[in-house]
This record gives structure tokens, sequence and C-alpha cells, in this order.
């Protein structure tokens, strides 16, 4: 692991931990019918969120290109998927080991008291579940940026931007006229906010996950474009 | 080994490599040699598969290396220019890594990396980090990069760029052991360089071949065109310039200033010609002093000059 990523799991771990004291608080001091567990993902998913996704993708093919490591790797005996996908993958694993402690989080509490956490196990696995199809999403779109510069700057406002806009794109469901129907159901079939939501509640709806596995999928085949591009363009 | 037919190479317009074509066959030693933006690097990496041709045929060991990129891939062991490496990453690790992504075995991992360790004299940087490494160690690993999956092709790009004498000597003493197994296409500007590891050479110039050879028969062709040295006093550097350019088979002269009303003449001489006889008529007839007058056998140097710079 790289020096930078010890510092992103830190900082990681440092935020949630703080968010988790305060939706404790929060649990504790409202008389509201919401459970600990969807306190933390709200406060979570609209505190610094999408920071994660640059962060852990701007470097991945961008410092490559900008130090010339991109020759040796690509005069090795592998095709331009299998480096696309390792990258890929990679930054997946380190995803999901940067959200892994914060299930400990959960654990701790209800090992201490007797708050309720969720109304029943199912939870925890849609919301994880969701916040791992985001992961999958959200990161590919990061290797996107990241391969179509060689600024890791310019890769991580690009990534920043971009899945800031998928992120935050539904929530125009609410602005929306009534009468454009469609658009207003479309938009709600993207945001992110409502599968927020669903999710939290128990439910995993199959047209969210087909939806971030399709943006996952068509984010890492313009990957391999934009590699392709760079490999003819030299 | 290496065969290239009519490779061109265009970016954006500018043509970098114009229809080059030429062979090395196994066991050779060759350099490419060229100024800067002759096209020696596009060349390397088209041969590397770094990047693919415009047009022509390229094939390593007799695989295409556009259309079966990974056989050829295997085969050559490519050293970039500047060679780039991951700088948090310690000596060991990144080759083990390299290792691996080129499809080292595991049984023969431990042994391949030990050999490359060995060759290349990294057993005393083995856990230092890439960053902290000297230059000279830096190409070095680099060189270890291209060993570690004993290809039989190796393409170094300028591996001698930017290291102090000694390690020069090093590198160069590292190659020449290399040419032993395997067959080696260097590119360098350096021309000592070239004929200190090399047997045979490709002068590179404008993105084509201007000569090709041995380096004894390059230098030997040009061998009749040599040069020749003069010492001359008794009238001032330009008159003395100007009269020598007047000689038919003087080429070319260069004038240095000596102490006490000398010049120092420098002149290249037309192929098969001798301008000696001339220069001592002209001395005399002119009543100048006359304190040498040598022939200078010609260099690798002057040779790469007059193909590169016409």
């Amino acid at each position: 692991m790289a020096p930078a990523s010890y510092v992103i799991l830190f900082l990681f771990l440092l935020t949630t931990g703080a968010l988790y004291v305060f939706a404790l608080n929060a649990a504790n001091n409202r008389a509201m019918p919401v459970s600990l567990i969807e306190i933390f993902f709200q406060f979570v998913m609209f505190f610094g969120f999408v920071l994660v996704f640059p962060l852990l993708t701007m470097r991945l093919l961008a410092e490559e290109f900008k130090m010339g490591t991109i020759e040796p790797l690509m005069t090795a005996p592998v095709s331009d998927w299998a480096m696309v996908l390792s990258k890929y993958v990679a930054a997946l694993v380190f995803y999901i080991f940067l959200w892994a402690p914060t299930a400990l989080y959960f654990t701790i509490t209800r090992w201490v008291s007797n708050v309720t956490i969720a109304e029943s196990s199912g939870v925890y696995w849609t919301a994880y579940g969701l916040v791992f199809m985001m992961g999958m999403a959200y990161l590919a779109v990061g290797l996107l940026t990241s391969a179509l510069t060689s600024s890791q700057v310019l890769a991580a406002i690009g990534s920043f931007s971009l899945v800031s806009i998928l992120f935050y794109f539904g929530l125009l469901a609410g602005i929306t006229s009534p009468q454009l129907t469609f658009f207003r159901d479309l938009l709600s079939y993207v945001s992110a906010a409502e599968h927020m939501n669903d999710s939290l509640r128990g439910i995993l709806h199959l047209r969210a996950v087909v939806y971030y596995l399709s943006v996952a999928l068509f984010a890492l085949a313009l990957t391999h474009r934009a590699v392709q591009y760079r490999r003819w363009r030299l | 080994m290496i065969k290239v037919e009519n490779l061109t190479k265009k970016y954006a317009g500018v043509i970098a490599v114009d229809r080059v074509s030429f062979e090395v066959s196994s066991g050779e030693v060759v350099g490419f040699l060229g100024p800067n933006g002759a096209g020696k690097t596009s060349t390397m990496r088209i041969l590397a598969g770094f990047m693919p041709a415009t047009s022509g045929k390229v094939t390593i060991a007799g695989h295409d290396v556009f259309t079966e990129s990974f056989q050829a891939r295997r085969r050559v062991g490519y050293m970039p220019e500047n060679v780039p490496l991951y700088s948090d990453m310690r000596v060991f690790e990144y080759l083990r890594y390299r290792a691996k992504l080129k499809g080292v075995p595991r049984r023969a991992l431990d042994e391949r990396l030990a050999d490359v360790f060995e060759q290349c004299g990294l057993d005393t940087v083995r856990n230092r980090m890439i960053g902290t490494l000297s230059k000279g160690y830096r190409q070095r690993v680099g060189i270890a990069d291209a060993l570690v999956h004993a290809p039989d092709i190796l393409i170094f790009d300028e591996p001698t760029i930017g290291l102090d004498p000694a390690q020069i000597r090093q590198m160069r003493e590292l190659i020449r052991g290399l040419g032993k197994r395997h067959t080696i296409l260097l590119s360098t500007h350096i021309l000592p360089e070239v004929e200190a590891t090399c047997r045979r050479v490709l002068i590179l110039s404008k993105g084509r071949i201007a000569a090709a050879g041995t380096v004894d028969t390059l230098v030997g062709g040009f061998r009749a065109a040599g040069g020749l040295f003069t010492e001359i006093a008794g009238a001032d550097l330009q008159t003395v310039e100007k009269a020598l350019r007047e000689i038919q088979a003087v080429r070319d002269v260069e004038t240095r200033e000596m102490d006490g009303g000398w010049g120092g003449y420098t002149m290249r001489v037309r192929e098969g010609e001798d301008a000696r006889e001339a220069v001592f008529e002209l001395v005399k007839s002119r009543g100048w002093k006359l304190r040498e007058l040598s022939s200078r056998g010609i260099s690798l140097e002057d040779v790469f000059l007059d193909l590169t710079e016409s």
C-alpha cells in the first residue's frame, strides 16, 4: 500500500467515527422513529461521501502517464483490459477495506447498549450492499477521469464533478414539475438519495443494481478506449 | 531476431520514422545512433510494443509486434529512456512485481530474482526505496527489470544517459557481458559508447537510416576521405583559410588561432584525394612558414556528423 492510502484510511475512519458519534447523539436525543443505522448513513452520504472517489482514483492512471511508468507497464505482456480491470479491482478492494471497520461501530454499540440500531439485520445487507454498488459505479467513473489526463489534480476535479452530478442528479426530481411524470420517474430511478432511503428500509431495488452496474460497465469500457487511444496517439 | 520492414510512424502529421528497414540477427549487439529527435525512441517503442506503427511491419523472433503482441513482448526486455520506476516501492518488491507481471512462474521466481540481482549488482540496495537510489542504481534496476523474465532480446533506450564516467564504464561492462547471451539493440547519441559496446551500427537521421554497417566498415569507407592538419604562419588567418579552401581536394577548413602568429587548420579532404602536396606548394609559392602537416584518421564522430548534418 502506498503511504497516501494510510492517510486516506485514517481520514476516512476519523470522519466516519465522528459522524457515528453525532448519529448516536441524535438517536439518543430525538424521540424519532428513526434507527441509528439510518441516521449514520444519511450523515455519511451528505458529508463528504463523494470526496472518497477522487481520492481513491485520481492517481491510478494519471500518475502512470505523468511519470512514464505506463511505458514499462504497457510493454509487459498484459492486455489493456487486464491493466484497467486490475486498477479497478484494486480500488474496489481498498474501498471495501475502508468501509469494513464501520460495521464494527454497530457491533460495539449493540454490545454495550440496547439502542435500536436497525429494525432487522437485513438492513445491514441492503445498506452496505448499496454502498458497494455505488462504489462500483463511482470508482469506475474516477478511473475513467484518471485515464483521460496526466494530471492528478485534473483527474480529481473531473471525478469529483462527475460523481457529484451522478450523486445529486436525482434530487432534481423534487423540483421537477409534477406534470412531467416521465422525467420525475426517471430522475427518481437514478436518485442516489432515493436508493439510500429505500436501502435503509431494507429494500434494494433491482433497477438500482442495474443502474449502478451499467454506470460501472460503461465507465470501464470508456476507460479501456481512453487507454487504447492514448497508446495510439502517443 | 528483429526484422523491421518499411517502418513509418507519424505524429499528427509529423513524420518521426520514415520507411526504416533493418534486421538484427541472433546474438548481435547493434547500436542505434542518431541525434536527438532522429526517431530512435519512436522506433524502439514500436519494437517493444508500446505503440503501434503507422505503417510497416516489425517481427520479433518471428512474431508480429502488432498482431501477436504478447508473444513478441514476452521475448523482449525493454528499458525505456530515463527509466521510469515507481519511486515508493522497494527494489526487491518492484522486481518481484515485474517478474510476476511478465509471467515468470512461481517456482522459478526466486531463482530469476537472485540471478538478476547478482548480474546487475543490486544486492546492496535490495531493500532501499527506489526513490532514494542514485541515477546509476536506477539504471541498473531498469536493466534488471528488462532481464527478469529471461528474454532473448534486449532493447535499451539510452542506457548511459545521465551517468558519470565511472558509472558509464560499469554500464558498458554490464552490457558487454549481456551481449554474450542476448541479442541487444541499444540507442545512444554518444559515439564512443557505440565503438565500445557494439559490433554493428545503424545511423538514424531525420527518421531515416543514413548508414548501416560494422563500426570498421563505416569508418573504413570514410578513411579515404580523411582529414588533414597543418600549422601555417606568415599571413593572417582569413587569407590562409581562403587560400586553403581554393585547393581542389579540400572540402572544408576549420581554423584555430595559435600563439606567435601561427594558425592551426583542420581540413576535410574529398574522398580518394590527397591534398598534402597542394598545401605544401601553396605555402612555398606564398612564402609562408609551415611547421606541421599531417593526415588524421577519421573517427566515427566525423562519419556521424557527416551523415547527419548534410
